[in-house]
């Protein structure tokens, strides 16, 4: 192994964040470091703080304490568009598009922000190849599947060109087909010291696309590391089936 | 089918802008002064098209700023002003208020039907204010504000060092209304009025791509309330008397109503956000849509 990468080299760095709601614990005491160029997963069952998590890491939500640094910059007060602006490109758990406008207009805001400013044509072209929606361009979002409506999300944050992408579950609600080519879009966003975060609950889809994993249960950090090492430990398995002795001892 | 009516399209504008100006020709005066206030009306129209339509902003503080142009322009007109003054305050005076009221509403986040309430709200409060200023020593300059009463004698527009009579004033309002129409169907058509739609289809996937939603609905708002002035000031000058009438909602829906019938395209998107942030609807709901077909 290498030594280890400085904050600022890094694509996450957080320090003993945490969010509270009243009396409730969300995020409690997380340390997370994602290096640039890392495809990493945060799992955890429902109620683990990862949606929490992933909401703070975008500016959706303050921290109660603790310190965030996106892509070398603390973020703390920083806006959901000062936070974009860094080189993040984020999916929203609920499918986040402009119903009222079309694949190619929905496409060309986003491309409006590309971090290199390129031409906006070229760059709707290319992600509309990489997404194979050609065909539907012209189509309103409101008026397309489900899948459809994801991939175009997915290829609004591809146009930014990223150098974080945060996906929070991008394949709920999908066919397996669709989920299988979900996959094979996320792992073809890699490159160029692009760091990828996905927060997902479909294992199977996890052990398809990540090398590394983060699980969170509540709200802490309870395993980090290689994928398989982590999903075959038994005290994430227990978490998992419910069974939490390991957990609380 | 759709190519046959695109080609027209451009054939039944040209008619349609022949007709709003030859109508002058053509009716008495008396048609012509009312045709008059339905053209400045249109304009004040356009803005609440611009700022509840493309932009889904619920402000029901057009009103506010078509009031505080007229006020704007009948102050500064009697008190001796050139026209071109009195305009160009007819269009800052609105334009700095959007800008104070519209700061604290963007940028404190109030969006939806609170949005509403407050401009509403702001428009209830200016018009007792005016209400109250009765006395003579409420006056700016020479001019008594005149409280409920209002300001008479309200001079016409001068161009050129000419006074324009009513037939002059309805050209003028209807060059003024093509021009606004013009200008707007470019900005929702630039970029800055692709990504107003955006926002306005969903806020948060804007701002996550890196647009600062706050700024450009102050934009938008200051755009309209620009455009409320200007008609305010054509309302104020066509009549030669504004009174607080003008500030109170009732305008606003004369406004909204002129709208929905003038541009029911532009506001389809506005009634359709408007009717999601009352109800709690979803984009999805069968039945609204999301914002057809605006004029993009």
């Amino acid at each position: 192994m290498s030594a280890p990468a400085s904050p600022q080299d890094l694509a996450i760095h957080t320090e003993d964040l945490s969010v509270r709601f009243g009396g409730v614990v969300a995020v409690d005491r997380v340390n997370l470091s994602v290096a640039r160029g890392e495809l990493r997963c945060l799992i955890g069952p429902n109620g683990a703080g990862k949606s929490t998590l992933f909401k703070t890491l975008t500016g959706q939500q303050a921290p109660s304490a603790g310190r965030v640094r996106i892509l070398g910059r603390e973020v703390n007060g920083f806006e959901r568009h000062e936070i974009a602006r860094l080189g993040v490109g984020v999916k929203t758990q609920v499918s986040s598009v402009f119903d009222g406008l079309t694949v190619d207009a929905s496409l060309r805001v986003a491309a409006g922000r590309h971090r290199a400013r390129r031409p906006v044509g070229s760059v709707v072209d290319e992600v509309l190849d990489q997404l194979r929606l050609g065909a539907v361009r012209r189509r309103q979002l409101g008026a397309l599947s489900h899948g459809q409506r994801q991939w175009v999300e997915l290829g609004m944050v591809l146009a930014t060109d990223p150098r974080l992408v945060l996906l929070d579950e991008p394949v709920a609600g999908m066919s397996e087909e669709e989920t299988a080519r979900t996959a094979e879009l996320i792992l073809s966003m890699r490159g160029a010291g692009r760091a990828i975060v996905v927060v997902e609950h479909d294992m199977r889809f996890v052990r398809r696309i990540a090398e590394r994993v983060t699980v969170l249960h509540r709200g802490a950090v309870l395993r980090d590391g290689a994928v398989d090492a982590v999903l075959a430990d038994p005290v994430v398995r227990d978490v998992y089936l419910g069974r939490e002795e390991h957990v609380r001892a | 089918m759709s190519a046959r009516i695109a080609g027209f399209k451009p054939l039944a504008w040209a008619l349609a802008v022949v007709a709003l100006f030859g109508v002058a020709w053509l009716v008495d005066l008396a048609t012509l002064v009312t045709l008059n206030v339905y053209v400045i009306l249109s304009i004040l129209a356009l803005s609440m098209a611009l700022v509840w339509g493309v932009a889904g902003i619920f402000s029901f503080g057009q009103s506010v700023f078509f009031g505080l142009g007229a006020y704007a322009y009948a102050v500064l007109a009697l008190n001796g002003q050139g026209s071109a003054i009195a305009l160009g305050a007819a269009l800052l005076l609105p334009v700095a208020g959007a800008a104070l009221m519209g700061y604290f509403l963007f940028y404190g986040r109030i969006s939806d039907v609170y949005l509403g309430v407050i401009t509403l709200t702001a428009s209830l409060i200016l018009f007792h204010l005016v209400n109250t200023v009765s006395g003579s020593d409420f006056r700016l300059g020479a001019v008594a504000l005149g409280g409920y009463n209002g300001i008479p004698g309200v001079p016409p527009i001068a161009l050129f060092g000419q006074e324009l009579d009513f037939a002059q004033l309805y050209l003028l309002s209807a060059a003024l209304l093509v021009l606004v129409y013009a200008g707007l169907k470019g900005l929702v058509r630039s970029r800055f009025g692709q990504v107003v739609a955006a926002i306005r289809e969903h806020e948060l996937r804007a701002e996550l791509l890196g647009y600062d939603a706050r700024a450009h609905k102050l934009g938008v708002f200051v755009i309209g309330a620009a455009i409320a002035g200007l008609a305010g000031a054509l309302h104020a000058a066509w009549g030669g008397f504004v009174g607080p009438d003008v500030l109170p909602t009732w305008c606003w829906a004369r406004s909204s109503c002129c709208a929905c019938c003038c541009c029911p395209r532009a506001c389809c998107p506005g009634c359709a956000s408007a009717y999601r942030a009352a109800t709690g609807a979803p984009h999805e709901r069968p039945g609204i849509p999301a914002g057809p077909g605006h004029p993009h």
